[in-house]
């Protein structure tokens, strides 16, 4: 009963501050005051507006994301305490090799080294983004970066620490050697394809592993298709290494193209296993083939050879 | 004379209740030139396919050199050439693969065939178009093979059966030529025809078939004596002017049988050659003599006699 | 007769009836093939041991298959190689010249008849192995030996099959004067076996068993029977079983009722019979077969030898 009175009241008051709010600036102060004193919604600033100091507020101090990705971080600046306007020099830092900027919006590409701050001003505070890119050369580790956002001016300064979470990326990229997605092979014979498996993303893989899908082959006999190695261990970001597929065909099989599909998994899982669907192109065991066409051409030779002994001509 | 080539006795063939040959007895010597004679249907073909052994005779003997042409029929055609009426080659074949295949067919050695089908297509007159397809020959050319298709076994005994049908008289002349040349080479010659005059021409003797029978055969004057007229002599005078005087006259000579009036000429029937004592009566008697001649018999002449 | 047998080679092999025959078997045969080829892999079933043996049997819609190119063919040839064997040498006048030749009769016929039926293997010989290295090239799949041993077998029964048309052709020969005669005769007959053979087959298994759609399985099973009973008076038919089953080891049943049957009811599967059992399923239709070819033949062999030669 008694809570949803409170209830009421502060949603009552919360309004009449709405109200108040359009009409003079002391008197908002006044009511800011009063407020502050009774509820907890007001900002931490306003706690103690006697001292003069800058207060820095960021919503989303933790930001996490893979070693690839840019981050930004909304700072609203605050000068209180003070009674004039006042210039402050910003400056942000992370670690070694980041690319740490403040600018006014995400998008723009305006660096802010210095912001006014008005510490009459009683609503909000000023805002910067601050912007950390992780360096492009090397793969940063994953883990917890600092960034430092900084604003001094004399003898006033102050600062916030903001947290870049970097998480790692698992990814790799999976082709043939040519880049081509079609291979010839003998029927009952091997063939080799060289596959190359890449780290694409940002931390090593425990394994990487192969596994294929083969088109019906006759009787028992089945397509073989093996992978050397079988399976990949410890792909470090940025690496890559060969796999020689190996792909027979049973030996009945019947010229033509045949689409096979070399299938991968990797421990840490990824979003996204890549494949890829080779088109196999059997072609006739040169043996069998040249067997056939002299066959043809024995009967032919057959034929002429009896014309011209059983013939009259 | 030779040795006897065909002998046949009571030769008969029926077919089918028609009687072709009928009891025909037959005897034909080594080197004759036969004449074989009669009409259409008479039984000649019969005959001829009885002695080669093509046709089973329905009764009465049969020998061909000693065989029997229905026991034997291997032996028979082994020694005995064939030129059937129609003859046929294989159109598509050259002259000289016919030939060939005949040979073939005779057991004859290669080599010995070859030699011997280049003397023989020269001997008929083919050597040009030997190498041509048969389809190409002339009637009288494809007879001619036919004559050298008969002699690559080299016969003893040959059978021509109307080998001058169709042709024109040159070819005619070749195949008479041809055959007097087959006889003249040891070969006895059966000739049927139709021709008289050509059988006439080359047949030391001839038989003539009716319906089966033979009813007449020997040489072609004797025969036309005993067919004709009965054995006589028929002399023919041509006086300036015929009375009766005269034909009592030549009635009352020794040896003639009958005196004819046909107005202008006198037909003398006599059993000897009376001529010259007829042509001195005619004359003795103040008549004139135009003209005299003695009957030969043609072929045609006994022929239609002995048919009628 | 072997002069006789030489001299019929010959000129069958130069004649351009057989040219012209020659080039279109070969030509449809090859075709059928390569059309088949294209369908060969989805009719390659992952259980069948027979690939190579595909080649002959798959139709490419909408042509039909080899085997029924050369069951068209094999009577058209075999009737060409014979309907004119005597009659054309009696119209041209050969035979009377041909008689009178130091030759047994007989060895006219007998060489003539085994000519025909030479150039006839030679000629089926000829398009099984050029369709059989055509088949090779183009799928790379060799057969195995009990495939070779199938179209030995196949080779051979198509040529008891043509020697029946041959010896036919003869026997029409020897009894129609006419070459035209006796070839329409020989068409006549082979048609009325090929198409109408199955249709009187059919009449008289619908009257003896009708069907309706109520009917059970066991009544389609006896009205197929008797279908099968009655058609197998046609050689064609005969044939046609006997290389189907050669071809098809997984045809166990000439019966296509019992195949059924045992398909659907018994749920038996298809396990393709070995070489042995499959002739053994077909020795019927081939003895048939060649009883038949010994009856013409002889029939024109007493024909020809009682023919008397008539004066004109």
């Amino acid at each position: 009963m008694s809570k949803s009175i409170l209830a009421c009241l502060m949603t009552c008051l919360l309004l009449c501050a709405v109200v108040f709010s359009g009409l003079a600036n002391t008197q908002l102060v006044m009511a800011k005051s009063e407020e502050a004193n009774s509820l907890p919604l007001i900002p931490p600033w306003q706690a103690s507006p006697s001292e003069e100091e800058i207060q820095f507020n960021c919503k989303y101090p933790i930001q996490s994301g893979t070693a690839d990705s840019s981050f930004s971080f909304d700072v609203d600046l605050k000068y209180v305490g003070g009674e004039e306007l006042q210039l402050f020099d910003l400056s942000a830092e992370g670690p070694s090799g980041w690319l740490v900027r403040v600018q006014q919006t995400v998008a723009g590409t305006k660096e802010l080294p210095a912001v006014v701050l008005d510490p009459t001003q009683t609503y909000g505070g000023e805002k910067v983004v601050v912007i950390a890119i992780p360096p492009y050369w090397v793969i940063t580790e994953p883990g917890d970066y600092n960034i430092r956002l900084q604003a001094a001016s004399g003898n006033l300064e102050g600062s916030i620490d903001l947290t870049v979470r970097v998480t790692a990326r698992y990814e790799f990229e999976f082709e043939t050697e040519t880049g081509l997605l079609n291979t010839k092979a003998t029927a009952g014979k091997e063939s080799h394809l060289t596959i190359v498996v890449s780290n694409t993303g940002t931390a090593s893989l425990d394994k990487v592993m192969f596994s294929s899908s083969k088109p019906s082959g006759i009787g028992d006999e089945r397509w073989s298709i093996t992978f050397k190695p079988d399976e990949l261990e410890g792909l470090k970001p940025m690496e890559e290494q060969e796999v020689d597929v190996t792909i027979k065909p049973p030996a009945k099989t019947i010229t033509g193209d045949y689409m096979i599909t070399l299938r991968t998994n990797s421990d840490p899982l990824t979003s996204r296993s890549p494949e890829l669907k080779i088109r196999v192109t059997v072609g006739t065991s040169t043996k069998w083939g040249w067997i056939g066409a002299g066959i043809i051409v024995a009967v032919i030779a057959g034929l002429v050879v009896g014309f011209r002994k059983l013939g009259r001509k | 004379m030779g040795q006897v080539v065909i002998e046949t006795k009571d030769l008969s063939k029926t077919y089918d209740g028609f009687t072709a040959v009928d009891k025909l007895n037959l005897h034909i010597e080594e080197g004759e030139i036969f004449g074989f004679l009669g009409p259409n249907g008479a039984g000649k073909t019969t005959t001829i396919l009885m002695l080669l052994g093509l046709t089973e005779p329905s009764s009465g003997t049969i020998q061909v050199c000693g065989y029997n042409p229905d026991r034997e029929p291997l032996e028979v055609k082994r020694i005995v050439g064939y030129l059937p009426e129609k003859v046929g080659f294989y159109e598509d074949l050259t002259a000289r693969q016919n030939l060939e295949y005949t040979a073939e067919l005779n057991n004859l050695p290669r080599g010995e065939a070859q030699e011997r089908i280049s003397n023989l297509l020269s001997t008929v007159g083919l050597s040009q178009v030997s190498d041509q397809e048969v389809r190409k020959l002339s009637r009288g050319m494809k007879q001619r093979l036919g004559i050298a298709d008969i002699w690559v076994k080299d016969p003893k005994l040959v059978f021509l059966d109307e080998p001058t049908s169709g042709i024109d008289p040159e070819g005619i002349e070749d195949i008479l030529n041809l055959t007097a040349n087959m006889a003249k080479r040891g070969m006895t010659v059966v000739f049927c025809s139709h021709q008289l005059h050509q059988v006439q021409r080359i047949c030391t003797r001839v038989g003539i078939l009716a319906k089966g029978h033979l009813v007449a055969e020997g040489q072609i004057d004797g025969l036309g004596r005993q067919a004709i007229a009965g054995g006589r002599y028929r002399i023919e005078a041509q006086v300036g002017q015929v009375h009766q005087e005269l034909i009592d006259a030549i009635k009352r000579m020794g040896g003639v049988t009958e005196v004819q009036d046909s107005g202008d000429s006198l037909l003398i029937s006599c059993n000897k050659d009376l001529r010259k004592q007829i042509s001195k009566l005619i004359v003795e008697s103040d008549n004139s003599l135009l003209g005299m001649r003695i009957e030969e018999y043609s072929l045609e002449a006994i022929y239609k006699k002995v048919l009628s | 007769m072997y002069a006789i047998f030489r001299k019929e080679l010959a000129d069958h092999l130069e004649s351009k009836r057989f040219a012209i025959l020659f080039i279109l078997a070969t030509l449809a045969a090859v075709f059928a093939v390569l059309l088949a080829v294209q369908n060969i892999r989805g009719a390659v079933t992952s259980s069948s041991e027979f690939v190579f043996l595909k080649i002959f049997t798959i139709s490419s819609e909408p042509l039909p298959f080899f085997l029924f190119f050369i069951s068209i063919f094999i009577p058209i040839i075999g009737i060409a190689l014979g309907f004119d064997a005597v009659n054309s040498e009696r119209t041209s006048g050969n035979l009377s010249r041909l008689l009178s030749q130091p030759i047994y009769r007989d060895s006219i016929i007998n060489g003539k008849f085994l000519a025909s039926l030479a150039v006839l293997s030679f000629m089926v010989v000829s398009v099984i192995a050029i369709v059989g290295g055509l088949g090779l090239r183009i799928i790379g799949v060799p057969p195995n030996s009990e495939e070779v041993l199938r179209l030995v077998a196949f080779a051979l029964t198509s040529i008891i099959y043509g020697g029946f048309w041959v010896a036919l052709a003869i026997l029409f020969s020897v009894s129609f004067d006419r070459a035209a005669t006796s070839m329409l005769v020989s068409l006549a007959l082979w048609i009325f076996f090929f198409l109408f053979a199955s249709m009187i087959a059919e009449a008289i298994a619908n009257a003896r068993v009708p069907l309706d759609q109520n009917s059970s399985l066991e009544m389609f099973a006896r009205n197929i029977e008797i279908q099968r009973m009655v058609s197998r008076i046609s050689p064609c038919n005969l044939y046609g079983e006997a290389i189907v089953a050669l071809l098809t080891p997984e045809i166990a049943s000439l019966n296509p009722a019992l195949m059924m049957i045992s398909v659907t009811v018994a749920g038996k599967m298809l396990t393709p019979l070995n070489f042995g059992q499959s002739l053994l399923l077909i020795w019927p239709q081939v003895v048939s077969i060649v009883a038949l070819a010994a009856i013409c033949f002889a029939i024109s062999y007493i024909r020809f030898i009682k023919q008397e030669i008539r004066a004109i």
